[in-house]
């Protein structure tokens, strides 16, 4: 699931060939929407790149740098994924339940109800959304050197315009709980916390 | 899973009311005041509905097996996801069971004679539920386990001291670390209650114990820490990652909705040993309406 859902998102936009080059070691960008080199200053806020920048804040100790990379990288992944089908993308748009194809059957079901608060279901009349901020903090579970479970901590924020009450602003902020099973990655769980806002063309 | 829910603090619109009050109305500019509804949800994918499972501390002395020894406690949890609600019921460790191909016995011997597997049947045959899962936990392992999280609050209905552990518990809510955890797990003696009101305080270990994850699932490793930690010490068949997921879910439970029990009896003497008659009655009524809506009656009556 998970990879089907990154190849499509890779496919759709040419700006995920350029994560191929991202670092391996250390932080990892994972290039969503704009452009591919870091943003230039001569282009319109709406334009600007914006990364989901990816780190491991703790339980690395024991795991060499390869198993760190790789493990920053399928987490990117998913999470990328996740965040394209949920909140990019191209607007008007009602396919918001693809989101989840990387949850946990139960993880899905349970997403699938909380659907406007995970999604940026409500805004799906929209002209655009683009995003603004998009971290997460990685909490690693790893036994021998492998990493097998996560909690992504993530701050999402994203502005959607062509509405009809005007600009607003999208936050989502919390965690999402993560195992890998058969080497595949998946959502088990989520706590978040959703605040959208009237659009002020800047989120910080 | 948790329902979604809203967030308003009232102390947040009170200040905006006190500044609307407070400043002349062209001062109320939109753009230096908002007020932003915060939602929040959260829901952990462990197991469909409810769990039961059957945790045992093993009083397996040093050099000794984890299961080659008994069941100093044996409490049976159920958890509901859904309703956030959670039960204990707690088995008296000396209770007189029939055992399967070894006659009649304290019920704390299944441990060594038939290990998790048959612990697990027995609480079945008393309570009426089998256990999803069986963890058990020594004592050096419960110690450090406890300690791995720091401390646990626990709430005693009164204050005691025992000189055998060297312990002294006031009444109202108790910061413990490993060592005292695991002595008020063990105390017995000076409780006027005796081996009922010991399994009356390991169900407020318990209980402290998961006060003190849910205070700490935000909290950056902690949860990773933890799952490590519980691998380390207890005797599982689950694997890390499905322990992860354990500690993920039961941060759902309610505190609120935490209903507990200890299955009462009487005492008597069998070949010159002491033991428990269980009141079989209430513990299959007990197991019923844990069943029903994993909840349990006050009194404990069933």
């Amino acid at each position: 699931m998970m990879e089907g859902m990154g190849s499509r998102a890779r496919r759709g936009n040419p700006v995920w060939r350029a994560r191929a080059a991202a670092t391996m070691v250390g932080p990892v960008c994972v290039l969503l929407a704009g452009c591919s080199d870091g943003g230039s200053p001569d282009r319109p806020p709406d334009q600007s790149a914006v990364a989901l920048q990816i780190r491991i804040v703790s339980g690395a100790r024991g795991i060499d740098d390869r198993e760190r990379a790789e493990a920053e990288q399928e987490i990117g992944d998913v999470l990328s994924a996740y965040v394209v089908s949920g909140f990019l993308g191209d607007y008007p748009r009602e396919d918001f339940v693809q989101s989840f194809d990387s949850f946990t059957n139960g993880a899905a079901r349970s997403a699938a109800r909380d659907i406007d608060l995970l999604t940026a279901a409500r805004f799906g009349d929209a002209s655009t959304v683009t995003a603004r901020r998009l971290t997460a903090a990685i909490s690693c579970l790893a036994k021998d050197g492998n990493v097998v479970g996560a909690t992504a901590r993530v701050t999402l924020a994203f502005e959607a315009s062509g509405l009809a009450g005007g600009t607003r602003t999208i936050k989502l902020s919390g965690r999402f709980m993560l195992v890998k099973d058969h080497a595949t990655w998946n959502v088990f769980g989520y706590d978040v916390a959703r605040a959208d806002a009237p659009g002020t063309g800047q989120t910080s | 899973m948790r329902a979604s829910r809203l967030r308003r603090t009232g102390s947040l619109l009170t200040l905006l009311t006190a500044l609307a009050v407070g400043l002349p109305n062209d001062a109320l500019l939109p753009t230096t005041l908002s007020l932003v509804k915060v939602e929040t949800t959260k829901a952990v994918d462990f197991e469909e509905g409810t769990l039961w499972i059957l945790a045992l501390g093993s009083d397996a002395r040093p050099g000794e097996g984890l299961l080659d020894a008994r069941a100093d406690a044996i409490q049976l949890i159920g958890i509901d996801f859904e309703t956030g609600r959670a039960v204990a019921i707690g088995v008296p460790r000396d209770s007189w069971v029939a055992i399967p191909d070894h006659g009649s016995n304290r019920i704390n011997a299944g441990l060594n004679l038939g290990g998790p597997e048959l612990m697990g049947h027995l609480v079945e045959d008393l309570v009426g539920i089998a256990p999803d899962y069986v963890i058990t936990v020594g004592f050096r392992g419960f110690r450090r386990l406890v300690d791995s999280v720091g401390t646990v609050q626990v709430f005693s209905k009164q204050a005691f001291s025992d000189d055998e552990f060297g312990l002294d518990i006031q009444r109202g809510m108790n910061e413990l670390d490993g060592h005292q955890a695991l002595s008020l797990a063990r105390a017995r003696k000076s409780l006027s209650g005796g081996d009922f009101a010991r399994s009356a305080n390991q169900q407020e270990l318990l209980k402290g114990f998961l006060r003190r994850i849910i205070a700490g699932e935000d909290d950056t490793g902690f949860m990773e820490s933890g799952a490590l930690s519980a691998l380390a010490h207890l005797d599982t068949n689950l694997s890390l990652t499905e322990l992860y997921r354990l500690a993920q879910a039961v941060t759902q439970v309610d505190l609120h909705r935490v209903t507990m029990c200890v299955i009462t009896g009487t005492f008597g003497t069998e070949g010159g040993a002491a033991i428990v008659y269980a009141d079989t009655q209430q513990a299959q009524r007990l197991g019923r309406d844990a069943l029903d809506d994993m909840s349990l009656k006050p009194g404990c009556d069933g």
